[in-house]
């Protein structure tokens, strides 16, 4: 006992009195923002981007991983109470939740989410905290074409899994990659696509085309079709039957738990999928005397939230070790640690070893902090859900201009975020996805990078230099079933009717 | 209201009087990211010179396009000496060589001093069977192939700086540029050996001890970042331009800044880096601090164009 | 517009910026490249994006021509399509206006703005949420952040 109060300590000890702050207001904005119809993690994590740009990394990624692990949570309120998930993660979790909502059970349902997500994201730290340095470690001996063979994998898979048809998907992930090349050649720094500006030399800033593509375009859709919320008015508080019910289930959190973290860590699937597919399982083990899955069964929603928050743990995993971002949100984070002049990757575990444990230490505490803000705090964050949408979307507008402006305190990044908006508005409208934009942008210049460096390590030789690394012929041999597997096409359509 | 009016009209009356420079806060416009040990130097020395001057010095930080968007901003400021700039050799002098069409030259700018120097060196793995320069030398010839040699951005100081000594040397090489982080992508390309050499900077290095070691220092004479590594003139290679430490930053104003100014923040900014205290709290990184004096920094930026305009025409030359 | 015809427009939109931007990569410099680069140069990179790019356009036209047509989804009102070019209109006034006018003129009558675009409940709980959503968020950029918003017509420039 003694020894695991000294690891407490240590953990403790790794941040300061700022960076702990960080965490709390991120854990608390982002179940704010998760419980928020239309607000959700991602968008969540892209406003706060600019405000991070004057922290120091860990406070930084304290905010961000605030937000995304509270945001993944913060869902599952919103799908309880007022029967509308408030991130697409959360919908696996409103199957059973509103229905016990509805029967007069709210706090019961929302005590149980928030033990679940809490278990989840601790138990996915641990496992991110065994196996991101090792991961490294191997990493680190990978040449130019393992990790552009990597990212392009990353960038594949993604494009392939991300909602409605694989086409689109790929199209929009090939759009993420030619924003990218905007601003100067890597290799013989001319200029491509920038009109002879100065501005564009410097390539498209990440923010703006975040909170362009995301928020702007989201408020613009809004203002043309409002969002209808039905709300069943229960109120909420800690239950301790919700308690009794998790100790009698372990096994659930432990199964929906791994689950998550290994979904997390196959790029591009994602929340949506590992909330479902945990949910499959926990059908299949269905306990007797039971209420029947979708009219309140507990174990429906243990299994939803317990996984939806692994899929965090385990997407940090290739980002840190490998820069490969495994969802859109870890994508984000990432940028978020460019904005701070590190680049993560295998190199980022020698260069910046108190961040990486700083990271560490911010993910596991920040899924402990779920509990208490889940439980206490619970009936605050229903008030704000209620606020009328009008208020918060004209609040996150403002949020999303000035922020973006005060990053660069350039006003060119005003009219590109004006501009990604209006193109994400129009994209949404023809239903085109936009998350393959993203994961693009950030691995396009990964992918650019080390895919053209191939090309001249090799010193015109590419074939026989990519025959003689098994690893990237592996890596290569994956990208070619992925793209040739029609199957993974019919299993994602039965899987995210929801969309992203 | 109208009272406030009025009191803002006499307040901009006496700024053009220039009754006392500085009226108002003064901001130097910073090119890099976050994150460099460059601005920890810079926000020292801006901090001083607040104590001094009575007003705040703020860092206005204006990344990107390596450093040239910062070099616009400067050269479009007014010249009124509230706008200053910490000018670099890259964007200033090499940036305007590999593209002269950019908006701005070395007349725009009016020196107030050299602040910084940072050397370049010669780096490899420390798992690299060569210790020294002209080990590697003797191995390369041993593997008799064209070496992968890691430069910084595609059209960086660094690059003509190891590509001339890289030929002073004899060594066939082929340029791998990258445009993240200079030192970042050289070290992981060393460490997974897609790279047999690369060009480096001591900062950078010592903050990944124990994985590289540095061969040589691309300078004729010793520098104190790095006071036991050889110098080009210990190995007997010289890469001729003597003692010069060409990765240079220092403070500049718009041209046409008055003269008044000029003569204050150049006294004022001489003093303070020639002050033992500031250097003394500046810890490790006093080593980075290059003092010159204006008219001398003045003569650095024409000497640094005309030492590097021919290796920029190689380049050019070489590969078109 | 149904869902399938806005598809069609948007892959065929998609290609036209496709063949701009190829026609764009002739005028990258060359001056600079290294004759290594057998696979992809400076120009080659982007048109291999490009052309995948263009490729996935034909496939997405092609698809929707021969789906099934989908369920028509509800169209968009005449009035909701005014508001969201209202919305951009004013967003593209506040752009031009932040610097020279000053946060403190430009961010109320935005959010008054987008609140009233939003459907709010009346004009005078629009104006109320501008307001104190402005003051908090200068609040925590001045004493918080320490970042100065563009001061604009309140800063001494303007009277010279």
């Amino acid at each position: 006992m003694a020894e695991f109060f000294d690891t407490i300590t240590g953990i403790l000890g790794l941040l300061t009195w700022t960076q702990l702050c960080f965490l709390i207001i991120g854990v608390a904005a982002g179940v704010i923002v998760g419980a928020l119809p239309g607000v959700g993690p991602l968008l969540g994590v892209v406003m706060a981007i600019p405000f991070t740009f004057y922290m120091d990394p860990i406070s930084s990624m304290a905010l961000l991983m605030g937000i995304y692990q509270g945001g993944s949570y913060g869902g599952a309120l919103s799908a309880t109470i007022i029967g509308i998930p408030g991130t697409p993660m959360a919908a696996a979790t409103l199957l059973d939740g509103h229905p016990m909502a509805l029967g007069g059970r709210a706090s019961f349902a929302v005590t149980l989410s928030t033990i679940a997500s809490s278990f989840g994201g601790v138990l996915s730290g641990i496992v991110l905290i065994a196996v991101a340095p090792a991961l490294a470690s191997i990493a680190i001996k990978f040449g130019p074409s393992e990790v552009a063979a990597f990212a392009f994998l990353g960038l594949t898979t993604i494009g392939a899994l991300s909602g409605g048809s694989a086409a689109k998907g790929w199209l929009m992930g090939f759009l993420g990659l030619l924003i990218a090349s905007v601003g100067l050649d890597p290799v013989s720094g001319a200029s491509r696509f920038t009109f002879g500006s100065v501005y564009l030399g410097s390539g498209i800033s990440l923010i703006p085309l975040l909170v362009g593509l995301f928020s702007i375009s989201e408020i613009l859709r809004q203002i043309e079709r409002p969002m209808r919320v039905h709300d069943t008015s229960s109120n909420v508080s800690a239950s301790m039957e919700a308690f009794r019910t998790v100790i009698t289930r372990p096994i659930n959190y432990i199964r929906s738990s791994l689950m998550g973290v290994f979904i997390g860590i196959l790029p591009g699937i994602g929340g949506v999928t590992a909330s479902f597919l945990s949910y499959r399982a926990a059908m299949v083990f269905k306990k007797k005397g039971d209420p029947k899955f979708g009219k309140g069964n507990p174990d429906g929603v243990i299994s939803s939230e317990a996984a939806n928050s692994a899929v965090a743990g385990g997407a940090l995993i290739p980002m840190l070790a490998m820069s490969i971002p495994g969802d859109p949100i870890v994508a984000v984070l990432m940028g978020g640690l460019m904005i701070q002049g590190i680049q993560p990757g295998a190199t980022m575990f020698l260069n910046y070893p108190d961040v990486i444990d700083g990271i560490f230490a911010v993910f596991v505490l920040g899924a402990l902090f779920i509990l208490p803000i889940g439980l206490f705090f619970v009936r605050i964050i229903v008030v704000l859900m209620r606020l009328p949408q009008w208020a918060i979307m004209s609040v996150v507008l403002m949020i999303s201009v000035i922020g973006t402006y005060t990053v660069a305190r350039e006003i060119m990044d005003l009219w590109m975020l004006l501009f990604f908006g209006v193109a994400g508005y129009l994209l949404r409208k023809a239903d085109y996805p936009l998350s393959p934009i993203v994961v693009g942008f950030v691995l396009g210049p990964i992918f650019e990078n080390n895919f053209r460096r191939t090309g001249l390590v090799s010193q015109g030789d590419i074939v026989g230099y990519v025959a003689d690394r098994p690893i990237t012929l592996a890596v290569l041999v994956v990208i070619v079933l992925f793209l040739a597997f029609p199957l993974f096409n019919a299993l994602k359509r039965k899987k995210t009717n929801i969309p992203i | 209201m109208v009272a406030a009016v009025a009191a803002l009209c006499v307040q901009g009356l006496a700024t053009t009087a220039q009754a006392q420079y500085p009226e108002k806060p003064i901001s130097i416009i910073y090119p890099w990211s976050p994150g460099q040990p460059f601005e920890v130097v810079l926000r020292k020395l801006s901090e001083e010179m607040a104590k001094e001057l009575g007003q705040p010095v703020v860092i206005n930080t204006v990344a990107g396009a390596g450093g040239k968007k910062s070099m616009v901003a400067a050269a479009n400021a007014k010249p009124d000496g509230y706008t200053l700039v910490n000018n670099w050799v890259a964007p200033q002098i090499a940036g305007k060589l590999f593209d002269p069409s950019l908006p701005y030259d070395n007349n725009d700018f009016t020196p107030i001093s050299g602040v910084m120097a940072i050397p370049f060196t010669m780096t490899v793995s420390k798992s690299h069977p060569a210790n020294t320069m002209l080990e590697f030398i003797d191995w390369s010839k041993q593997e008799s192939r064209t070496l992968n040699f890691g430069v910084c951005a595609p059209q960086s100081v660094p690059r003509l700086v190891g590509e001339q000594f890289m030929r002073v040397a004899g060594l066939k090489f082929n340029s791998i540029p990258n445009s993240g982080g200079c030192m970042s992508d050289n070290m992981t390309g060393l460490l997974n050996g897609s790279l047999d050499i690369s060009v480096g900077i001591v900062p950078a290095t010592q903050i990944m001890e124990g994985q590289l070691k540095h061969l040589v220092l691309l300078s004729d004479s010793p520098h104190p970042l790095a006071p036991d590594l050889a110098t080009t003139k210990e190995v007997g290679l010289e890469i001729g331009w003597g003692s010069a430490v060409l990765g240079w930053g220092g403070l500049a104003a718009p041209a046409g800044t008055p003269d008044d100014v000029l003569v204050k923040l150049r006294n004022l900014v001489g003093r303070i880096l020639q002050d033992e205290a500031f250097l003394k709290d500046l810890g490790p990184l006093r080593n980075m601090i290059d003092y010159k004096t204006p008219e001398d920094f003045q003569t650095l930026w024409t000497d640094t164009e005309v030492l590097l305009s021919p290796h920029v025409a190689v380049l050019k030359k070489g590969n078109n | 517009m149904t869902l399938r015809q806005r598809e069609i427009t948007g892959a065929i939109a998609i290609m036209v910026i496709v063949s701009f931007y190829l026609h764009l990569t002739t005028q990258i410099d060359l001056a600079f490249s290294s004759e290594l680069e057998t696979i992809a140069g400076p120009r080659a990179y982007p048109r291999i994006i490009l052309v995948i790019m263009g490729a996935l356009c034909v496939l997405l036209l092609i698809q929707s021509w021969f789906a099934q047509p989908k369920e028509t989804s509800e169209e968009t009102g005449e009035k909701s399509l005014v508001s969201v070019v209202l919305a951009i209109l004013m967003l593209c006034i506040f752009a031009s206006a932040f610097e020279p006018v000053g946060y403190i003129f430009t961010v109320p009558p935005l959010v008054f703005a987008a609140a009233l675009l939003n459907r709010a409940r009346n004009w005078k709980s629009a104006a109320l949420t501008a307001l104190i959503s402005t003051a908090c968020l200068l609040i925590i950029f001045r004493y918080g952040l320490n970042i100065v918003l563009p001061e604009g017509l309140l800063g001494i420039d303007w009277i010279f």
